[in-house]
Formats: structure tokens, C-alpha cells, sequence
């Protein structure tokens, strides 16, 4: 197929569809409704690191996780969940919560949005580990 | 020798085939609340990738074009282009799709390549088209030298593996539960590939097929679906990370940054580079066969 026809075809095919899943309301974002649902989301991808203390954020988004080998975080990522250790984490303040640098290049960075008492308890513990 | 032999690009006619079944596999969960889920970002991230996929194609197929007309013009072997010679030239394109599939899951610097393929948690059509950037630089096209050695033609074998791709587009879907039994002993299906997408232990490794299963029966590399063990879609580490760059390029950063760590022996930065992923010079990672032993274990 010709580039003139191809190009067009498939930046239009995938806004139409980007559109489409809008729509259908396809764009909202993972939420851990309870501790549990954190923990378990972690241990999908840490089964060996136990889980000692969970701080699930007010907005449900992330949560902090204290297991045996070190602070973790797990966090929505889309409408799913993924999960990091922090150690070599660059924490800043933001006016809605933190920002996270993570040294990995396939999780590079979280925004996490936090009620202020959280934000500072949440970088209080990090800063410590970073 | 049959040097202008020429076949239609297959793949860039079916993109309007593509964006039709897309749609219509969004209608039908929307309609049904069944067969899968999409998500925006997840969805967009994956058909950049497809459309990536092809404009890699574009600029560096002329490398693996290169290697095979170099074969072609050594070798004293034309087998034509009837059809049961085109059809021959499909099934065992297929083996050939097999063998740099397992190489993909086996070998870190082909998994480079290849683990975009499974770096969404989601399955369905558009997961199909989230295709890799870098697979010109797994060398893989070696594979295919037996065959255009033993005299397929090079635009033969490249229309066949065109084929090859379009077939797996329609299995990855929810929507579709089990094909006839006699189609699931021959084929792929969409039951045998969700499998292969699974990151649950017993799921992993397996089911390698492009487009006939019967290659994962003979080489011992095959797993049922267990209706009791629905597939736990990803990566065994999921990444944190919608930007296509980040995708394509993950786990080559990754090789990158491991061999260069200090204090380790030549041996141990070429492993990192070729043992199969998860391997680590001080067992802190675990490779899928660590993972399978462990959750045995654990029953
Ligand atoms: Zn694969
Ligand atoms: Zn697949």
C-alpha cells in the first residue's frame, strides 16, 4: 500500500479508536478500594517480599508498602497496577502531592496526589530510604 | 533463478481489516460486558508500537533483504513459486517462527526485542499490534537462511511470514472461548495464545506457535488453558510506563546498564546478555524456570 494512503490510515485508525475508547469511558484509572487490594496488587509482583505495613492513599491510587526486604510502592497505572522498591528514589513536593523518580527505566517516575499530612509522612519515610 | 519474483505487502492491506475488528471487538464488550477489557492509554500505546513496527520495517528490512538475496544468489537451489510450494514454504516458515519465538522467551538479547510484545496487562486485538522496534538487531533473520538456502524464494518467504502475522492478529481476544476441538489439536487458537501471554508460573514459556500448535506438542513446550486458572496478563515485572519509547527500548537499557556494572568477569556480562531473562550473577532475580520451581513448591 502506498505511503499517501497508509500514513493517514493508521494515524486516523488510531485516533478513531483512541476517541471510540473514551467514549465507552475506557480511561478510568485503577483504584485499590481496600489495604487488601494494594497488598495483593504488590505481591502480584513481589511474591517473595512479605508485606509488614500497607498506607493506602486517601485517593486509592497507591499505597505504601513496608515489607521484609524494604519500602515499596505499588500504584494505578492505567486501569492496572504495577509495583517498585524505592531505594535510589528521588522524592519531591508538588503543590498536589510527590513526584517520585525511580532509578529504573521502565518505571522511571510516579505523580502521586496526596492530601498534605500524607504527602509529608509519605516523603518522611522515603527521604529516609533514598 | 526467479530474482523479480513479487508478492503484495499483506500486512499494510490488512490495517484497514485491523481497525474494523478493533471496533468491532469494542462494540461487542461494551455490548456483551464481556470478552476483555481496553484501556485508553494502554490501547493507543500499543498501535503506536504497530504502526513503529511497520516504519522499522521500512527503514531497516533492507539489512535482512540484503542477507537473504545474498543466500539466494549463493545457493543453486529454486524450488519456483507454485502453490504447493508457497503453501510448503508457509508451514515451514511457521517452524522457523517457532524457533525465534522460543529464542525470544530463552535468550535475553532476543527478549530485548520481544518483550514489548508482552508488556501490556491487557489482552485483546489492539495487544496484538504492540510489535517490536529492534528486531532487526536479534539477528533472527539467521533462521530463515535455511530455508531461502534450500531454495524458497526470499519475497516467497517474507510474504509467508506476512501471513503468519495477520493469522495471529485474531487470536488475541477474549471474546472467542474455545475454536472445535479438531481446530485446537491443528491451530493456534486464542485459548493456546492467551496462555502464552499469561504470567502465572505454569503458563510461562509456553505455546510458542505462530500459526499450527502442533510444533509446541512435538518440542514439548505446549499448556493447555485450565478453565480453573484464568491467564494474569504482563510481564513478570510489569512496567510503569505508556511511552512507546520507554517500550521499545526497556530490557536493551536494562542489558546495558548490567553488563556495565562493576567488578563482574567478561562471562558474566556476556550472560546478562544471552541467558535466558531473570538471570543475575548473584541470584537476585529469578528466571522463569526459578519461578515454576518455586511455585511447585509452594503447591
Ligand atoms: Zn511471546
Ligand atoms: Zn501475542
Amino acid at each position: 500500500m502506498p505511503l499517501h494512503l497508509l500514513v493517514p490510515l493508521v494515524v486516523g485508525g488510531i485516533f478513531a479508536i483512541m476517541i471510540a475508547t473514551v467514549l465507552m469511558g475506557m480511561n478510568k484509572p485503577r483504584r485499590f478500594e481496600t489495604d487488601k487490594e494494594a497488598v495483593y496488587a504488590w505481591s502480584r509482583e513481589y511474591p517473595r517480599a512479605s508485606v509488614l505495613q500497607t498506607s493506602l492513599a486517601a485517593n486509592k491510587s497507591a499505597a505504601l508498602i513496608r515489607s521484609e526486604e524494604g519500602l515499596g510502592l505499588v500504584w494505578a497505572i492505567g486501569a492496572d497496577s504495577t509495583a517498585r522498591f524505592l531505594a535510589g528514589a528521588v522524592v519531591s513536593q508538588t503543590v498536589t502531592g510527590l513526584t517520585l523518580e525511580l532509578p529504573d527505566y521502565a518505571a522511571p517516575g510516579v505523580q502521586l496526589e496526596l492530601e498534605p499530612d500524607e504527602a509529608r509522612d509519605w516523603a518522611a519515610q522515603i527521604g529516609e530510604i533514598g | 533463478m526467479t530474482d523479480a519474483l513479487t508478492y503484495p505487502d499483506v500486512v499494510s492491506f490488512a490495517v484497514p481489516f485491523f481497525i474494523a475488528a478493533i471496533f468491532a471487538e469494542l462494540f461487542w464488550i461494551r455490548m456483551t460486558g464481556r470478552g476483555g477489557r481496553y484501556e485508553t492509554r494502554d490501547t493507543v500505546t500499543s498501535l503506536i508500537m504497530g504502526a513503529g513496527n511497520v516504519a522499522a520495517g521500512i527503514a531497516l528490512g533492507f539489512v535482512a533483504w540484503g542477507f537473504f538475496m545474498v543466500l539466494w544468489n549463493l545457493t543453486p537451489l529454486d524450488l519456483g513459486a507454485s502453490i504447493p510450494i508457497v503453501v510448503l514454504c508457509f508451514v515451514l516458515d511457521d517452524l522457523r517462527y517457532y524457533w525465534v519465538h522460543r529464542f525470544g522467551h530463552r535468550i535475553r538479547w532476543v527478549w530485548a526485542s520481544h518483550v514489548n510484545h508482552h508488556s501490556s496487562q491487557h489482552y485483546n486485538l489492539s495487544t496484538a499490534l504492540r510489535q517490536t522496534w529492534t528486531y532487526t538487531f536479534t539477528f533472527m533473520m539467521v533462521v530463515r537462511a535455511p530455508l531461502i538456502l534450500l531454495g524458497f524464494h526470499p519475497a516467497m518467504v517474507l510474504f509467508c511470514g506476512g501471513l503468519n502475522l495477520i493469522y495471529q492478529f485474531w487470536i488475541h481476544t477474549e471474546a472467542i472461548g474455545k475454536m472445535p476441538k479438531w481446530f485446537e489439536a491443528v491451530m493456534n487458537t486464542p485459548s493456546h495464545h492467551r496462555v502464552h501471554h499469561g504470567r502465572n508460573p505454569r503458563y510461562l514459556d509456553a505455546n510458542y506457535a505462530g500459526v499450527f500448535i502442533v510444533w509446541d506438542k512435538m518440542f514439548g513446550s505446549f499448556v493447555p488453558e485450565d478453565p480453573q486458572e484464568k491467564p494474569d496478563y504482563g510481564l513478570v515485572h510489569n512496567i510503569g510506563t505508556f511511552n512507546p519509547i520507554r517500550v521499545a527500548f526497556h530490557e536493551w537499557v536494562g542489558i546495558w546498564r548490567d553488563i556495565r556494572q562493576p567488578g563482574l568477569s567478561l562471562k558474566q556480562r556476556l550472560l546478562y546478555a544471552v541467558a535466558p531473562p531473570g538471570w543475575s550473577h548473584d541470584g537476585s532475580r529469578e528466571t522463569s524456570d526459578q519461578i515454576k520451581t518455586r511455585a511447585t513448591k509452594r503447591g
